[in-house]
């Protein structure tokens, strides 16, 4: 298995020195179609195996995301929206893969997979047992679809920008998975002037409620803790503030009230450090100003009166819900930022969204889903349909 | 606050008389607070802690220790002089003293003191380089400890030069001057061990230290990397240069003045003045003796800013009260450690260090 601080290269079970092993591997493959049935199989194997990973729940929710119905649906998608053209894949994909959410490089590597690309995935050398399982499930797989491995190279290193110019000179495309400094670090590292860059800032999540609509039960909740508390709030997609539309104290309360119970049943794992970062949090943001706090065991609320007062950076996460009323969708459609990424609503029109959305001509959030499904990966992230950027299409206009 | 407390031996108040005095003098400075520092009102009345009854210790809202390294906490125009935090973590606590706190705070370190020390000055031997003393007005947390501890010696010998080489030629000097009587020795439980001990036992050098008696203070953290516990710490000192009285102090920079000192049974002892709360780490909920938690720190002696109670990061444990071995009233509990950071999940950034 891969060693700390070394390039390793594991498929190959060698240790290698990075330049000339890149460059020989760029020459003579046999290459992937777009949908290659080939890649197909293989991620069908890797869906099996990683299902097995039943103590392991992103894990399993990757296998589950992988299943051959699902890649079917995104396959239809894919070719009914190039209907017609001539598509080839970009070529090489040099994905750069944040170290705290293990399944992501996975992600971003099957789609470019599925579109025919050659890939070299950066992984970070900090490393933790779900990581290390699913490097060995996903190698052991590989083993045994050696046309597949040769399109994919795993990296694993440090802070080293030597090895990051070498591997971005060779890319037709890079992928840099956040946050905000490592994007500003890598982009003073150059690609060639033909490759495009993909890159996924550092984003704040909202849940948009209106309570007055919504049946206020433990099928609920559960859908708001899993927004919220999956990544202890620190994913992108993390609910960390709340819009109540309309909705009156009691209401609210009643819904707090019920979700503290909630929480009691579920006993989410916060640990000292995290409480004290949440009350610090809590503190300073009150010094400025006054402003309602309500701690419980396993979260802290605090209300702002308006929503531009809300302050993204000092969001700690760990339970700590920010809290804004509006009294109509424009004001948050109005207010909406690059920043702001998935909004996960319950008790409103997918309707009304649209039309304040298009009125406003917002500027921020780039997925609206259903309350329960804020980390639920998709195609199409952060404004980018990923597939569609990592292919080649040829205007033949004859 | 009714400095008659000064008066009395600082361990003499039992539970219920202590409790009335720290309840009364801690409602009174929080009003003194909320009344002159515009920020800590503002989280009082967010926290629902605006019109609150007081009627135990455990009442009252403990700010988190590490807000003083984010902002300005002042309650008083007549600032004489600043703290600054050693901190590891690259931001600095900064503490505000005026007249009446910084002299607050030498009473009640006079009177802890010389519980241990008797009244007599010792000669004292300072295991720290005399650099640390440069501007007056402004102290580091390091000069301040030192400075504090200075007023219960006299022939102030510092042994450690710029670079912390302990100078062994100036050492034996003084100990041989002072060997018939009792000496003082002081300083930083890291520096003390790193610079004092270690170059003794390696370099084999024949001292007696019977005589003397070794205050240190300073956290654990780096010791505990190396280690070291505080029995270890007490049997190389015993076993090397026949060193038996040591006492271990625990305090921060927010609280000067109002120590808590190890005593011959080796228990922290709260004085009349400060006392000790240990919360859940979770519900924030107060917990019994013999439970583990959060320390919550609360100290009479904080006028010109609002650090009268505070929520520390580190754990301990209440081991028992008003019937320590020792003869000492009050609270006595044991120190665990810093709490641990978690590793952060999420897509936050993590290429870049």
């Amino acid at each position: 298995m891969p060693k700390k601080g070394d390039v390793v290269i594991p498929l190959s079970n060698k240790h290698k020195v990075i330049p000339s092993y890149i460059d020989s591997m760029q020459k003579n493959k046999p290459s992937l179609e777009i949908f290659d049935e080939k890649t197909v199989v293989f991620l069908e194997a890797l869906s099996k195996a990683f299902l097995q990973e039943k103590e392991y729940n992103e894990i399993v929710a990757l296998g589950f995301w992988l299943r051959k119905a699902h890649l079917k649906k995104i396959k239809t998608q894919f070719l009914h929206k190039h209907q017609g053209e001539i598509l080839f894949p970009r070529g090489t994909v040099f994905h750069i893969a944040p170290s705290n959410v293990d399944t992501i490089f996975l992600y971003s590597l099957i789609l470019s997979l599925l579109v025919g690309n050659s890939n070299i995935l950066r992984i970070s050398d900090k490393t933790n047992e779900q990581l290390e399982r699913i490097l060995i499930i996903f190698t052991d797989t590989l083993q045994s679809h050696p046309l597949i491995a040769q399109h994919i190279t795993l990296v694993r290193y440090g802070h080293d920008d030597a090895i990051t110019q070498k591997l971005s000179s060779l890319c037709d495309v890079r992928i840099i998975w956040g946050g905000d400094a490592t994007i500003k670090h890598i982009r003073t590292i150059p690609i060639p002037a033909t490759a495009i860059e993909l890159t996924f800032a550092n984003k704040f999540s909202f849940a948009l409620i209106d309570i007055n609509n919504v049946t206020i039960n433990d099928e609920f909740f559960e859908r708001f803790y899993r927004d919220s508390y999956t990544f202890l709030q620190n994913a992108c997609s993390s609910v960390r503030c709340i819009c109540w539309i309309n909705n009156s104290k009691e209401k609210k309360e009643l819904f707090w009230k019920g979700f503290e119970s909630f929480c009691a049943k579920k006993m989410p794992q916060i640990e000292p450090k995290q409480t004290i970062d949440k009350l610090s949090t809590l503190t300073l943001l009150a010094s400025e100003e006054k402003k309602e706090i309500t701690y419980t065991k396993y979260f802290h609320r605090i209300k702002f009166d308006n929503i531009n007062k809300i302050d993204h950076q000092r969001h700690c996460g760990f339970g700590l819900f920010y809290e804004v009323d509006i009294d109509s969708l424009d004001t948050l459609f109005t207010y909406a930022t690059r920043k702001n990424q998935t909004l996960c609503v319950t008790g409103i029109s997918k309707e009304a969204i649209i039309a304040s959305m298009q009125k406003n001509r917002t500027r921020g959030f780039d997925r609206i889903v259903r309350l329960g499904e804020a980390n639920n990966f998709e195609a199409i992230w952060d404004g980018y349909d990923i597939l569609s950027s990592l292919i080649r299409i040829v205007n033949v206009d004859l | 606050m009714n400095e008659d407390i000064f008066l009395l031996d600082p361990y003499a108040l039992k539970k219920e008389e202590k409790n009335a005095l720290m309840v009364a003098g801690l409602c009174e400075l929080t009003h003194l607070h909320q009344e002159h520092c515009q920020a800590y009102a503002n989280i009082l009345e967010s926290f629902g802690y605006a019109n609150k009854n007081y009627g135990c210790i455990e009442d009252f809202f403990a700010l988190p220790v590490r807000i003083f390294k984010e902002i300005d906490l002042l309650s008083s125009k007549e600032i004489v002089k600043t703290l600054t935090s050693s901190g590891t973590t690259g931001k600095v606590s900064t503490i505000y003293l005026d007249k009446l706190t910084a002299q607050l705070q030498t009473k009640a370190l006079i009177k802890i003191m010389q519980s241990f020390l008797g009244k007599a000055r010792l000669p004292m031997l300072i295991i720290d380089t005399k650099e640390i003393l440069q501007d007056r007005n402004h102290f580091s947390a390091r000069a301040a400890g030192v400075m504090g501890l200075s007023n219960f010696g006299r022939k102030h010998t510092y042994v450690l030069d710029a670079s912390m080489q302990l100078d062994i030629g100036m050492l034996k000097d003084f100990l041989s001057k002072y060997k018939d009587q009792p000496i003082l020795i002081f300083g930083f439980t890291y520096m003390v061990w790193e610079y004092f001990f270690k170059p003794i036992n390696e370099n084999k050098i024949d001292i007696d230290l019977s005589n003397a008696i070794l205050f240190h203070s300073g956290g654990w953290k780096k010791l505990e990397h190396l280690k070291v516990s505080n029995a270890l710490f007490k049997e190389s000192f015993q076993k090397v240069c026949n060193l038996r009285r040591i006492h271990n102090f625990y305090g921060m920079v927010e609280q000067v003045g109002s120590i808590f000192v190890e005593c011959e049974a080796g228990h922290l002892h709260t004085p009349n003045f400060a006392d000790i709360i240990i919360r859940d780490p979770l519900s924030l909920e107060p917990l019994g003796m013999h439970q583990e938690g959060l320390i919550e720190l609360c100290s009479l002696l904080p006028h010109s800013y609002p650090g009268h109670v505070l929520l520390s990061e580190d754990r301990g444990v209440i081991l028992g009260e008003d019937d320590c071995a020792c003869g000492r009233k009050g609270k006595y509990f044991s120190v665990l450690g810093r709490i641990k950071s978690a590793e952060k999940r999420g897509c936050s950034d993590t290429f870049i260090k």
